[in-house]
């Protein structure tokens, strides 16, 4: 099946936010990732784990960035993140990394630390207790990174007001939310 | 370009060498620019922790789906069918394979029909005539026991021949087949008959070498008796 879907297409449908884009990939280098991991003598849960948090991490960068891949594939972007963290694991454990020059390896990519404060865990937490709508039009902002404009384009508000002005009600919300922490 | 777009192009990464000199600018001279920056990045990173979350969920479900699909795989039944299933099929493979001996005997097995003694209306009902009238009757243990009679009076060896036809169509092979043995050295109206159903009762038995013998030694008495049948069944013992 790997063969059949093209990696510009795919690339197109993550960026997109497609969920099953998502589960195909996550299912189509799982097994050769846990293999990997092994090398670094890392346990089957920790492997799974660094597993997804790489393939969450690659996912967010096509979805909030609009990320295009021109010369990696997908597999050696998730890989390379996926490298990463696991180096960050095995350093946190004080594990000592000894790798074979000579076997076929992904450069690591390391991206940015988005640990939270105090502040924007929070707030985290309260986006569990706003309206769906409000929920949904923050996310396209704040989080799909969309102009006003393109949720025009993308949802059934009507105009550019429109949007404007829900989202002006929602943040009132949230910010009232906030207070009365 | 506007705060907000530029906001946006640096939320996406995308901002270009010189708007991200106008960003950094603005960041640092203007308060409400720096405002909406924190603002927004505030609220950037808790949808990101948040949307995180939802996602590792969702990944976790998707191997817990995979996980209950080969439970429920291994744990069903239908999998110990299978299991159950192919076992059974790779013992049986080699006798799948070949031809049963039961299956060959079938195959080539014919009643032989008397050829012997008429049974017409009207004739004098002697034991001859009863034990021929039995047997086309199909009645075969009848025919046994009045083909037994007749034998104590008369050694006519076509009336022995009948006789172990009658055992052989009656499910009795081995005393059948110990009769035909009698007659096999004879040369007699049904000799080529006697080898050939010593043959089939030896198939049946799982004798297939003594079966062939039979065979052969009717080729070599230049037989004519089922020749095309012979040749078939030769070839399929010689393939076993």
């Amino acid at each position: 099946m790997a063969e059949t879907i093209r990696e510009d297409d795919l690339q197109q449908r993550l960026r997109a936010e497609d969920k099953s884009a998502l589960e195909f990939v996550y299912k189509t280098y799982k097994s050769e990732f846990i293999n990997y991991s092994r090398r670094f003598e890392l346990k089957n849960d920790d492997a799974l784990d660094v597993y997804q948090d790489a393939i969450i991490a690659m996912y967010q960068n096509f979805t909030m960035q609009q990320l295009e891949l021109t010369s990696s594939s997908i597999k050696t972007y998730l890989f390379g993140i996926g490298k990463h963290k696991i180096y960050k694991l095995c350093k946190s454990k004080n594990k000592q990394i000894e790798i074979e020059n000579n076997i076929e390896d992904f450069e690591d990519i390391e991206l940015n630390d988005d640990s939270l404060n105090y502040y924007q865990k929070e707030l985290s937490k309260l986006i569990a207790n706003i309206s769906d709508s409000c929920k949904e039009l923050l996310r396209l902002y704040y989080y799909r990174n969309l102009t006003v404009q393109e949720i025009v384009e993308q949802t059934q508000y009507k105009d550019a007001n429109t949007v404007k002005s829900h989202k002006s009600r929602c943040m009132k919300r949230i910010k009232s939310l906030v207070s009365t922490k | 370009m506007n705060k907000e777009d530029l906001l946006k192009k640096y939320f996406r990464q995308s901002l270009s060498e010189e708007e991200e000199k106008e960003f950094t600018l603005l960041l640092e001279s203007d308060h409400d620019f720096k405002a909406l920056y924190e603002e927004y990045s505030n609220l950037n990173l808790a949808f990101k922790s948040h949307e995180a979350e939802e996602l590792k969920a969702f990944l976790t479900s998707i191997d817990e789906q995979e996980g209950v699909k080969k439970i429920i795989w291994y744990k069903s039944s239908t999998f110990y069918y299978l299991v159950a299933a192919v076992l059974i099929i790779a013992l049986c493979l080699p006798f799948l394979l070949k031809p049963s001996a039961s299956s060959l005997y079938n195959e080539f097995y014919e009643v032989y029909p008397n050829v012997e003694q008429p049974v017409v209306r009207g004739s004098e009902e002697t034991n001859t005539y009863n034990a021929f009238k039995a047997y086309e009757a199909s009645n075969y243990s009848l025919a046994t026991k009045a083909f037994e009679e007749l034998l104590q009076t008369n050694s006519n060896p076509n009336y022995k021949f009948y006789f172990a036809m009658s055992l052989l169509n009656d499910g009795k092979f081995d005393q059948a087949l110990n009769t035909l043995k009698d007659l096999e050295d004879l040369k007699f109206s049904y000799t080529d008959e006697t080898l050939w159903y010593m043959s089939l009762i030896l198939i049946k038995q799982e004798q297939p070498l003594k079966a062939t013998s039979k065979l052969e030694l009717l080729d070599k008495l230049g037989s004519s008796f089922k020749s095309k049948e012979r040749k078939v069944l030769l070839q399929k013992l010689q393939d076993n």
